[in-house]
């Protein structure tokens, strides 16, 4: 006997099919119909907004608008706008610009034009302060918005070796005239600083914090200058940098008892020096007939680590330039009435540069301009979880590292010979590939005349 | 018209460019007033004089916005040597010795050759008759003092004269220092210039007799200095020193009439020089030079004018530890130059070409003088001129500093027209000009801590120079006023966008020199002012120098007639300005009060 059921059951689902294709699209979280199809109106170029919104040549959609910013930004930080926000700044001295850059070194937004003569950079609360020395000394203040002006602030002297920001207010090393300078928000200066020695040439380098006070490594040109680091009492410093309008100073540049004349305002006084500690008669900061001369500071906790260079002078030269042995480091624990241990940063570092903490770990940047082929690049670990002790250096190849900056959990170091930035893997301790940031410095000129290297990189603030 | 603008307004007797902008400074003028070479030159126009610390310590003169190394600076018309060091540097020349002082303006090279890229400084030492002498002593403030005696005498045909110098100062002097200099506003204290001490000597020997129907000349030059090097304000070097010394023979026979209106001359020349540098803790620089040279010429008188022609080889040698070693080069050049007057009007062409080692240059001129009256006259000119690159630039390498062998020749063309009033009123000079440099070879940054020296420099330079001299009291008080004032425009014209168009760092454009004088009876007085107006320190014209103003008095009083026996004093820095610096901010000297004492026979050394 025949029966109808397999028919029928086609039939039915024939049907239940049919009924389904009618029913309406039903897209994720987040994602809108269009033309039939679920697509993200925040990043769909096709349906930037709006369904059949589409985004024309050399722009994406990014949050719903066509960004031409978007189009070409790879910071992780994307865009604020039209404005790609970059992950760092490179430190160009030959052009004198600051160039944006994302994570991985590609173009993030265009350069900051700042003074001639670039040394150092650091950045904070969104702005960027970079550091100028030869042939006259200038901070500018750079905002991190590029629609914004920069501003810059003169000081005297030739050649400024360090900027930090503390408390909101940015301290200078002004290795021409050994002083440290205090500016306010704005770039105001505050105060000015004779640091200790001055007259014999302190040569201040690097400066960090502890607590209520600041540490101001004293380079140096030689024996009987420098080769410490000066301890600067802070203790004035929130009501120096708190008042907004002082009084003017008075005929003759007078003031009130407690305040002194800076720059035609009656200003109280930001810090005073309260010591210095003395670097060359530590055992171990040198090789004779090498010098320590201390360049950057970090603190850690109550510890103050200082980079010693350990330079000599060359066969028939004249300036300490040659390291005389490896570099150091040296610990000062300030919790401990500034007692100062040297630690060897081993035979592959030559003139540490500067250096960087991630974790528990310390990285030192090494090479020697002059000397590279005796002291050529690297990056040394050194683990401060207990005692100092210190890992296997690593190489950074070509690159002759003028200093280091995490950004981001990751690592970048400039290059003093070149041009490039060396992006490296703190985690698995590897170089990645140098990218050349700073364009040679091209005006017109004899055919061999330009020059590139990287003064300093700073994450973005 | 006065003795004050006779002296002012008289050219150099028969001087190799007969148009060119030149300014001759006698030091008699200034006899008693304790000024060097760089004080003598100060007062001239298109003229400034860089004293860095001042007090026997290094000075060198740029003209007409040039650098140091674009004035060729002669003594008795022989080049000193620049590469060995000491060669530019003004301190080093006796100033018992100096006679005048000449300074020519403008591209010389078709007359000078290489190296006279915005002018010539030309120490021209004294030179008495038989039987004249002369001494002086001096002493003042911060253990400055001087002593220089000199005697001509006869010896059968020839004619001799001696010369001896010394100079010393303690060097030590107060001046403000800022301990918080950025800050601008007050808080300086009183320092004490230290290790700041200088010594010099020197001997000087001529002799001279009829030799083939003209004159044979000998000249034997020696001097050594020792000096102390204090370091900047804020970076004193206490252990830091400086000697140099140089030894200079020279013998010239001109000989009139070789032929009808055809005068033959030869010169012969060798110099050694030395300089030792030390920069605590190492012995930084020892360098050691030689040259040597001759010249051939032969100039011709004919109606209307003269025809000069000079062939001239020489070479030179520098030596030195930072130097790799030691460089020599010959020099060899042809040079050709004439006058021609027509009427009123006297054209002065020239033209030269030097081969310096391997460098190869064409210098030329073209000058003319227009007589538009009795008392007025215009003067013309425009010439290119070249230095080639020293040894120190091309070889020297030391501290952060690289040479470079692959320089070239710097190179300028300048023009300038000036009138010249002169009558009984007094002198008048007032004149333009226009000068550029090209490829001027300059330390650049080459890379993270070295720098090196390239053809990177190029500018334009236009200005006024004017110089005046009066006697309008003559009768009255034999009162003297004389002036001279220099505006100079400076562009840019090679560098970074913020660089280029602005004025070259440390080129004022004002500079101004005023000085009154009377002389009534056995007496005299005299009171002086510099100024020299704002300058920038940089290319991007972002950090300022304030001008300076600095005034200087004096006087002296006649205490015997035969021989004649003089007493000065001398006041610098009358007003006491501690704040004065060098362009390196060294500080310089605060008021200073020499005394002096001289004596002399009459005419020279007579007050």
């Amino acid at each position: 006997m025949r029966t109808p059921a397999p028919t029928l059951l086609a039939a039915a689902l024939l049907a239940v099919l049919l009924a389904a294709c009618k029913t309406e699209l039903v897209c994720a979280t987040g994602q809108a119909e269009c033309g039939g199809r679920c697509v993200s109106l925040a990043l769909d170029s096709a349906n930037c907004g709006a369904c059949g919104n589409a985004c024309g040549a050399g722009t994406v959609c990014s949050a719903g608008t066509c960004s031409a910013c978007a189009a070409t930004c790879t910071s992780t930080r994307g865009c604020a706008g039209e404005v790609c926000q970059p992950d760092l700044f490179v430190g160009c001295p030959a052009t004198s610009e600051l160039l944006p850059r994302a994570a991985d070194l590609t173009p993030a937004g265009s350069g900051r034009s700042v003074t001639a003569g670039l040394t150092a950079l650091t950045s904070a609360d969104g702005f960027l302060f970079s550091a100028s020395g030869f042939p006259a000394a200038a901070v500018d203040i750079v905002p991190m918005d590029p629609a914004q002006a920069s501003r810059r602030v003169a000081l005297a002297g030739s050649d400024l070796e360090g900027i930090a920001v503390h408390g909101g207010v940015t301290f200078v090393s002004n290795a021409a005239t050994g002083t440290l300078a205090f500016l306010g928000a704005g770039g105001a200066l505050l105060d000015e600083l004779p640091l200790p020695g001055q007259q014999s040439g302190p040569n201040p380098h690097g400066i960090t914090f502890v607590g209520s006070k600041a540490y101001v490594a004293l380079t140096g040109y030689g024996p009987g200058s420098g080769q410490a680091i000066a301890v600067v009492d802070l203790a004035g410093l929130s009501a120096c940098s708190a008042e907004a309008a002082p009084p003017a100073c008075g005929a003759g540049d007078t003031c009130d008892p407690g305040r002194h004349c800076v720059a035609g305002a009656c200003r109280l006084p930001c810090a005073s020096v309260s010591g210095s500690i003395d670097l060359s008669g530590v055992a171990g900061s040198s090789d004779a007939p090498g010098l320590p001369f201390p360049g950057r500071l970090l603190s850690v906790g109550t510890k103050v680590y200082a980079t010693l260079a350990n330079l000599k002078i060359p066969a028939g030269g004249s300036f300490y330039m040659e390291p005389a042995g490896s570099g150091r480091l040296a610990v000062v624990d300030t919790a401990a009435g500034d007692a100062v241990s040297i630690v060897d940063l081993g035979a592959s570092c030559g003139n540490p540069g500067n250096l960087a903490l991630q974790g528990t770990t310390l990285w030192v940047s090494c090479g020697s301009f002059g000397y590279s082929a005796a002291w050529p690049g690297r990056l040394v670990p050194v683990s401060i979880a207990g005692a100092p002790a210190v890992g296997s250096a690593v190489s950074t190849g070509d690159v002759l590292p003028n200093g280091i900056s995490i950004c981001g959990g990751r690592a970048y170091l400039g290059d003093m010979a070149s041009g490039k930035v060396l992006p490296f893997d703190l985690a698995a301790r590897a170089a990645g590939t140098a990218v050349e940031v700073c364009p040679l410095n091209a005006p017109p000129g004899p055919p061999d005349f330009g020059y590139a290297y990287v003064a300093d990189v700073a994450c973005a603030p | 018209m006065s003795e004050e603008l006779v002296v002012e307004g008289k050219r150099a007797p028969r001087p190799r460019d007969p148009t060119a902008a030149a300014t001759v400074i006698p030091a008699e003028r200034h006899a008693g007033e304790a000024k060097d070479v760089a004080a003598l030159l100060a007062t001239a126009p298109g003229v400034a004089v860089q004293e860095y610390g001042g007090l026997g310590q290094l000075a060198t003169v740029s003209i007409r916005g040039s650098l140091a190394s674009g004035v060729l600076v002669l003594l008795d018309g022989i080049p000193l040597q620049a590469s060995g060091g000491a060669g530019g540097d003004l301190a080093s020349i006796p100033r018992h010795w100096i006679s005048r002082v000449e300074v020519l303006r403008g591209a010389e090279g078709a007359y000078y050759g290489s190296g006279a890229l915005a002018g010539v400084v030309d120490v021209v030492t004294a030179r008495p008759a038989a039987g004249g002498w002369r001494a002086e002593l001096s002493g003042g403030s911060f253990a400055t003092w001087s002593a220089g005696a000199s005697g001509a005498a006869a010896a059968g045909p020839w004619s001799l004269f001696a010369a001896a110098s010394a100079d010393g100062t303690g060097g030590r002097f107060p001046y403000d220092f800022d301990p918080d200099p950025s800050a601008g506003a007050g808080g300086t204290r009183t320092e004490q210039r230290r290790h700041n001490a200088a010594l010099r000597g020197g001997l000087l020997v001529k002799a001279d007799r009829p030799a083939y129907g003209g004159q044979l000349d000998l000249l034997l030059q020696l001097s050594a200095g020792h000096r102390q090097l204090a370091g900047s304000p804020y970076h004193l070097t206490p252990l830091d020193w400086q000697d140099d010394g140089r030894l200079l023979l020279a013998a010239r026979l001109e000989v009139p009439d070789l032929l009808p209106g055809l005068d033959g001359g030869a010169r012969l020349h060798a110099q050694a020089d030395q300089l030792d540098l030390r920069l605590d803790p190492a012995l930084t620089a020892r360098q050691r030079g030689a040259a040597a040279g001759g010249e051939l010429t032969l100039s011709w008188a004919h109606a209307p004018g003269r025809l000069r022609g000079a062939l001239a080889a020489s070479g030179e040698r520098l030596a030195g530890d930072a130097l790799e070693g030691g460089h020599s080069r010959a020099a060899l050049s042809a040079a050709l130059s004439g006058e021609l007057s027509l009427g009123r009007v006297r054209l002065a062409p020239a033209v030269r070409l030097d081969a310096v080692g391997p460098f190869r240059g064409l210098s030329a001129k073209v000058g003319a003088s227009v007589a538009l009256a009795p008392w007025l006259g215009l003067r013309l000119s425009g010439g290119r001129a070249f230095r080639a690159p020293s040894f120190a630039e091309l070889y020297l390498r030391q501290g952060l500093i690289d040479p470079n062998p692959a320089l070239q020749s710097e190179v300028s063309l300048s023009a300038d027209a000036a009138l010249v009033a002169e009558g009984a009123p007094g002198l008048l000079r007032l004149g333009g000009f226009g000068q550029r440099y090209q490829e001027l070879i300059l330390y650049q940054r080459a890379s993270f801590d070295r720098l090196k020296a390239f053809n990177a420099g190029r500018a334009a330079v236009g200005g006024l120079e004017v110089e005046a001299a009066s006697a309008p009291l003559r009768r009255l008080l034999s009162a003297t006023f004389s002036a001279s004032y220099t505006w100079l425009a400076t562009r840019n014209l090679r560098g970074t966008g913020a660089e280029v168009g602005n004025d070259l760092p440390f080129r004022a454009r004002h500079r101004l020199y005023l000085r009154a004088g009377v002389a009534p009876g056995p007496a005299e007085l005299h009171a002086e002012v510099h100024v020299v107006g704002r300058q920038y320190r940089d290319l991007a014209n972002t950090a300022v120098v304030p001008a300076a103003t600095i005034w200087n008095a004096g006087g002296s009083v006649r205490l015997w007639q035969r021989p004649a026996l003089r007493l000065h004093l001398e006041v610098k820095n009358l007003l006491d300005d501690r704040t004065a610096s060098d362009p390196l901010g060294n500080p310089l000297p605060s008021r200073m009060v020499m005394v002096t004492l001289r004596a002399g026979s009459s005419p020279e050394g007579a007050p």
